[in-house]
């Protein structure tokens, strides 16, 4: 669709009441404290990944063994790692990597779980509850237990771990679609598509999908949290990134041996991943409120 | 009464049941008869109206006629070929040819589709136009129903009831059919509009050359738009006659007593009202005989114990009663 394009033809180009709808929301959101928290952290997150090779004062890998384990202090503000790599940088650098990891997951969950959910919902029947079943199955399993299956399976590497937990994420958006699914095919316009010979991925790609975004968006920004953390924790048992990939996960896990005397190493990864996680769910909850039309205003 | 020219659409014992399932395991416990054998023949270029009350199965005919439904039995014949039978590509093919407009223009239009893509959907699906083709097809078909292209790119929201239906219209013909099915397309309207909207719609018929199946509860609404008129009572047609006919002189009780239920502005008239009592019985578990003998006010023995075929009254008439009514009752 270019709307551009006829608004040439035919006049003046009317403002979508999706356009109002995202311009009111995003007032509501401006109005939100909490939403505007959560966008603050998530901002920064996003430019620090952007501009890392300016921020960082040394590079993330290189070992410079004469100063490994110096507490923080003027020339290195968090301090430096067991191979004398500043920490600062590195948890700069990971943010990248973190970047990687949300858009990612949530970009494979969300679409096939989207579809998934669709098809079983538009379908109904005994596609539908195959699908349904299938579904229910992956989510009876705790989600790190399953990830950790499935990671060490697949081999330990970022991008393994990060094929795991997406298809862990998979059920959720699928059940949350199949339900709204469940509404949508019964609308006239449906059927009236299904009379022009509409094909049955027509109708799900044009009409049920769309239905679907704005609870899919609530769940997806939660969701980004959550697979932070879950990459976190993958890596932490040394199934995610490897070293010397300045990822979180990692950095705690490698820090942990020296706890007790050397606190900086495994403190700021840590706090890093906390609050990036906290931006993503608090962000995800009042977005929840706000697209929520019973809350609404 | 002259043979008419070739049925562009004949039904030949249509029967839509739906299953009623109960309990964990789903089971079949029952089934709703709500189209149980019905006949229908609609000529090229007339418009056949099919009325009952709501519950009757009109609209689940329209439904099983353009092959929305799969029907449990009963064959479909569209100028002459079987539709039942078809699938896939043929039925792609086929479906061009008929087209429905919905009874609720709220929600027979996608709320987060532009009108250029609601109208423009049946083209895009087909692969008849693209781009600036398909804009200049949608401006066109818009014009025909009386809407200014110039809004094809706003959403349904931003129309009224009536205009919406138009928009409805619009996409039905966007595939040219050459029959129209016309599911209640004006009864969620306004009296005023709803007028504007069947006026279109016979302008429309005489202009694209375009067959009718009308379906309404609205006695007065189908009598203006129908040449010829089917009466549905649960699931089953009780009576079918040429418009007026039906009107000046019905033969089945149940039309009889559907006809004085109109309002009147003539005191004369209302006199011979036979009213209906009674709610209409559920078609899971229709009454035994004729269907109707439970409310009807000429009920005999044999009504509950034979059931009576749609039989020719000749003039082109057919009633489905043991006792029709005539002129000296």
């Amino acid at each position: 669709m270019c709307p551009g394009a006829a608004a040439r033809n035919y006049g003046l180009r009317e403002m979508s009441p999706w356009m109002k709808d995202f311009l009111f929301t995003i007032r509501l959101v401006y109005r939100n404290t909490l939403a505007m928290a959560g966008i603050a952290i998530i901002t920064c997150l996003v430019l620090v990944a952007v501009f890392a090779p300016l921020l960082a004062p040394y590079s993330p890998i290189d070992i410079s063994l004469d100063e490994r384990l110096s507490p923080p202090s003027a020339s290195h503000i968090l301090g430096t790692d067991e191979m004398g790599r500043d920490i600062l940088s590195r948890v700069i650098y990971g943010a990248r990597i973190s970047i990687r990891i949300a858009v990612t997951v949530v970009t494979i969950g969300g679409a096939v779980g989207s579809i998934l959910g669709a098809t079983a919902g538009y379908l109904r029947g005994r596609m539908g509850s195959i699908i349904m079943r299938v579904m229910d199955m992956i989510l009876a399993f705790p989600a790190l237990v399953l990830c950790m299956v499935l990671a060490a399976a697949l081999g330990p590497s970022l991008n393994n771990a990060l094929l795991a937990i997406a298809f862990v994420q998979i059920p959720k958006y699928a059940r949350l679609v199949h339900s709204q699914a469940l509404s949508l095919r019964e609308k006239q316009y449906v059927l009236a598509a299904r009379s022009m010979a509409a094909s049955t991925p027509w109708i799900i790609w044009h009409h049920i999908l769309p239905g679907c975004l704005s609870p899919v968006l609530v769940l997806a920004t939660m969701g980004m949290g959550e697979a932070i953390l879950l990459a976190a924790s993958l890596s932490f048992i040394g199934l995610g990134a490897q070293p010397p990939e300045p990822e979180w996960g990692a950095m705690v896990a490698m820090g942990r041996q020296y706890l007790m005397d050397h606190w900086w190493l495994a403190t700021f990864p840590g706090l890093a991943i906390l609050v990036v996680a906290v931006g993503f769910n608090i962000l995800g909850d009042a977005l929840r409120d706000i697209l929520d039309p019973r809350l609404r205003r | 009464m002259t043979r008419m020219p070739e049925p562009l659409l004949e039904v030949r014992g249509l029967k839509k049941y739906f299953e009623i399932r109960k309990g964990f395991l789903m089971r079949t416990v029952g089934w709703v008869k709500a189209v149980d054998g019905v006949d229908l023949a609609g000529y090229p270029l007339e418009t056949l109206g099919l009325v009952g009350e709501s519950g009757c199965g009109k609209t689940t005919v329209g439904l099983c006629i353009a092959r929305l439904y799969e029907m449990t039995s009963g064959k479909i014949y569209f100028q002459g070929a079987d539709l039942t039978s078809l699938a896939g590509k043929r039925l792609r093919a086929m479906r061009r040819n008929i087209q429905i407009v919905f009874q609720d223009p709220q929600s027979s239009l996608d709320p987060r589709m532009t009108i250029k893509r609601s109208v423009g959907a049946p083209l895009a699906i087909h692969g008849l136009a693209k781009g600036r083709a398909l804009e200049e097809r949608v401006a066109d078909l818009l014009r025909m129903v009386g809407l200014d292209p110039q809004h094809m790119n706003r959403y349904p929201h931003e129309f009224s009831g009536g205009q919406r239906q138009r928009i409805g219209i619009a996409r039905a013909l966007a595939l040219s059919p050459k029959l129209l099915i016309l599911d209640e397309p004006t009864s969620a309207l306004d009296v005023s509009v709803q007028s504007q909207i069947l006026n279109l719609l016979r302008d429309l018929q005489q202009r694209l050359r375009l067959s009718y199946l009308f379906i309404s509860h609205d006695l007065g609404v189908v009598r203006y738009m129908s040449s010829r008129i089917a009466v549905m009572y649960l699931g089953k047609i009780v009576e079918l006659a040429p418009s007026e006919d039906l009107f000046c002189m019905p033969l089945h009780p149940y039309t009889q007593a559907l006809l004085s239920s109109i309002p009147s502005t003539n005191p004369a008239h209302r006199a011979m009202g036979v009213t209906l009592e009674g709610d209409i019985p559920s078609p899971a578990n229709p009454p035994s005989g004729c269907r109707f003998h439970t409310r009807c006010t000429y009920a005999r023995a044999e009504c509950a114990k034979f059931e009576p075929a749609l039989q020719d009254a000749g003039a082109g008439r057919y009633v489905a009663c043991h006792f029709p009514l005539s002129d000296s009752r």
